[in-house]
């Protein structure tokens, strides 16, 4: 059964921008990329699902539930989101912040408890950032930064977890690490990943199953070696690729710009 | 780097962690500290005036209540004045440190949704129009600045209120009040005398009645206040992280405004304008203690407290037999102050 779900969802944005009657689904336990080019819709249509946004029309589903009708804190227990942009937090130290995931789980009665340590110093370790919880994250490079805020995600004990571009901005290995720490949250606590992504090649290699958006409809979507084929590239993208395969996976080598594009 | 092949479960760290976090002490320290600076703020209220009165008099007169001039002067007039100058300090501070989480700017204080303006221009509609019921002022002003943040943030209110439309929707609100406040000085420019003490701010005169008044107000606000540390610290992150967390972030911010509009209110309707305090106490303490609410609420409300009784007590006695509004004092000796603390950095430089 899908863990979420999105049924006709329609949004404007402006005038010449929106999302237009898109569905798809998840599975527990799947990892799916959404890519496409910019303006596509990726974020917006994750902002949907995560609330960020109502949609004008059709609804999302998490659970079987309609999360327009779910208690934020309800959806906040399942649902998780990496935003693309995180504000600045100078003097919040890492712990402080990873301890906010437990804020759906709490009350102001009910303070912090004992399991709500347990999971924030476990959202720690799983990020790998233990000896960094004490420092502020003005302190910190920016791969360390975007792995505190994925500890706090985390700490939400989500089923569901949603990326917008978990790795722009890093290094490569910075950008290997998050991709790697979600196949281990994938793997081994069968989490659900949705993430927008920019390196397609990235995409087919950490993905089950790839979505790719074109003015704010989903026109393709299948397992990475179904949906990436030089035509796809040529009408979304509009480039020309060819396409090796590389440890099993596709892989593609930018040729030129599509003729009659520019 | 290479990933450990296996993840623990969260099980495995039931024993916890304990923090290293190195402002703890800091933190610990700033909060005793200001509460002994607080108490010496109290005694040296008590103790300053005409008559100097030496603070083992003063622990007598508190506790054994014997007839003197000393037990006089300061059961009718300088404890009522001191205790207001705590409330109204305490007021400033945590009003403005909600006002700086809300609109997350380090710049904000009351007077930037209206607070300010709409008190002021009921308190002389009041003075100037209607001196003959001049008891109603505390009233009027309490009213005036509620009605302002109320057209502030009904103005600034589509589909929710960013903090961005409501600084600019209180600039509007500002301005009108302030025009009519000057155009109605300027009619009655005969009596503006009366006025003026009020606007720039003063506890001369208060006694007990004021006190009496305000502290119901005081208590709910203070109540209020402790639901809304967490409130603040959530608002943070930002909207979309509060959100994400399930976090209501619009009733969140109505209710800190309310708080803080309440407090801001108590401070007016008693002292008249004060400015300055709700500005630059919270900002220096978070300087010292952090962002965190829980720390940052406390230590400003104390703060604020010693600070105005301070600055009270030296605005009716150092210029003996002249008494300075407090308003003035505060902002004469403060200004240069908070244009130090911004030149040697830290204010602006990301840290607030």
């Amino acid at each position: 059964m899908a863990v979420l779900s999105a049924e006709q969802l329609c949004f404007d944005m402006s005038q010449h921008f929106g999302i237009k009657d898109v569905s798809l689904y998840a599975e527990q336990g799947e990892r799916i990329s959404i890519i496409g080019p910019n303006g596509s819709g990726k974020s917006t249509l994750l902002k949907l699902m995560a609330r960020l946004l109502k949609p004008h029309q059709g609804l999302v589903m998490l659970d079987g539930k309609d999360i327009a009708v779910m208690k934020g804190r309800e959806t906040a227990k399942a649902l998780s989101m990496l935003t693309q942009i995180q504000p600045q937090l100078t003097d919040m130290t890492v712990r402080d912040l990873v301890q906010y995931g437990r804020h759906p789980h709490s009350s102001m009665l009910s303070g912090t408890s004992r399991e709500d340590r347990a999971v924030t110093e476990w959202a720690i370790s799983a990020t790998r950032m233990e000896t960094l919880a004490d420092r502020p994250l003005e302190s910190l490079s920016g791969g360390e930064r975007q792995r505190a805020w994925i500890a706090m995600a985390l700490a939400q004990q989500p089923k569901v977890l949603l990326l917008d571009e978990p790795t722009t901005y890093l290094d490569i290995a910075n950008q290997l690490e998050v991709l790697e720490l979600m196949n281990q949250l994938n793997g081994q606590m069968n989490m659900t990943i949705v993430m927008v992504l920019h390196d397609i090649n990235q995409a087919a290699q950490y993905s089950d199953r790839m979505i790719v958006m074109h003015d704010g409809s989903v026109v393709h979507h299948g397992p990475p070696r179904d949906v990436m084929t030089p035509d796809m590239f040529e009408s979304v993208f509009r480039i020309r690729v060819r396409i090796h395969q590389e440890e099993a996976y596709p892989y593609i080598f930018p040729l030129a710009v599509a003729a009659g594009t520019l | 780097m290479t990933i450990d092949a296996k993840l623990k479960a969260p099980e495995a760290f039931s024993e916890g962690v304990q923090s290293q976090d190195p402002r703890k002490w800091k933190r610990t320290v700033t909060i005793i500290a200001t509460v002994v600076l607080l108490v010496a703020a109290f005694l040296y209220g008590l103790s300053t005036g005409a008559v100097s009165i030496p603070v083992k008099t003063i622990w007598e007169v508190l506790i054994h209540r014997e007839p003197s001039t000393d037990d006089q002067i300061i059961w009718n007039f300088r404890l009522p004045r001191t205790l207001l100058a705590m409330v109204v300090g305490s007021s400033l501070a945590i009003s403005g440190a909600f006002m700086q989480g809300v609109m997350r700017n380090p710049l904000a204080d009351p007077g930037i949704i209206g607070v300010s303006a709409g008190a002021g221009l009921m308190a002389v509609i009041i003075m100037l129009i209607f001196p003959e019921m001049i008891y109603l002022v505390p009233a009027a002003a309490f009213v005036g600045a509620w009605v302002a943040v109320m057209i502030t943030y009904s103005l600034a209110w589509k589909k929710g209120a960013s903090p961005l439309r409501i600084i600019l929707a209180g600039v509007a609100v500002n301005a009108l009040a302030g025009a009519v406040t000057s155009g109605i000085m300027q009619l009655y420019s005969d009596r503006v005398q009366a006025v003026l003490p009020w606007l720039s701010g003063g506890l001369a005169g208060v006694s007990w009645y004021h006190l009496q008044m305000v502290l119901p107000y005081f208590a709910v606000a203070l109540l209020l206040s402790v639901f809304g540390i967490r409130h603040a610290n959530v608002l943070l992150l930002g909207d979309e992280a509060a959100k994400l967390l399930g976090h209501p972030t619009e009733k969140s911010r109505l209710f800190l405004i309310s708080i803080s509009t309440l407090l801001a209110g108590i401070a007016v309707s008693v002292s008249g304008l004060i400015g300055f305090v709700g500005l630059v106490v919270p900002h220096m303490v978070r300087l010292i203690v952090g962002n965190n609410y829980a720390y940052l609420l406390p230590v400003s409300a104390l703060g604020g407290a010693a600070l105005v009784v301070f600055a009270d007590t030296a605005a009716r006695s150092w210029f003996d037999p002249l008494e300075l509004p407090v308003g003035i004092l505060l902002a004469v000796v403060g200004a240069p102050f908070f244009l130090y603390l911004l030149r040697r950095g830290g204010v602006f430089s990301g840290r607030a």
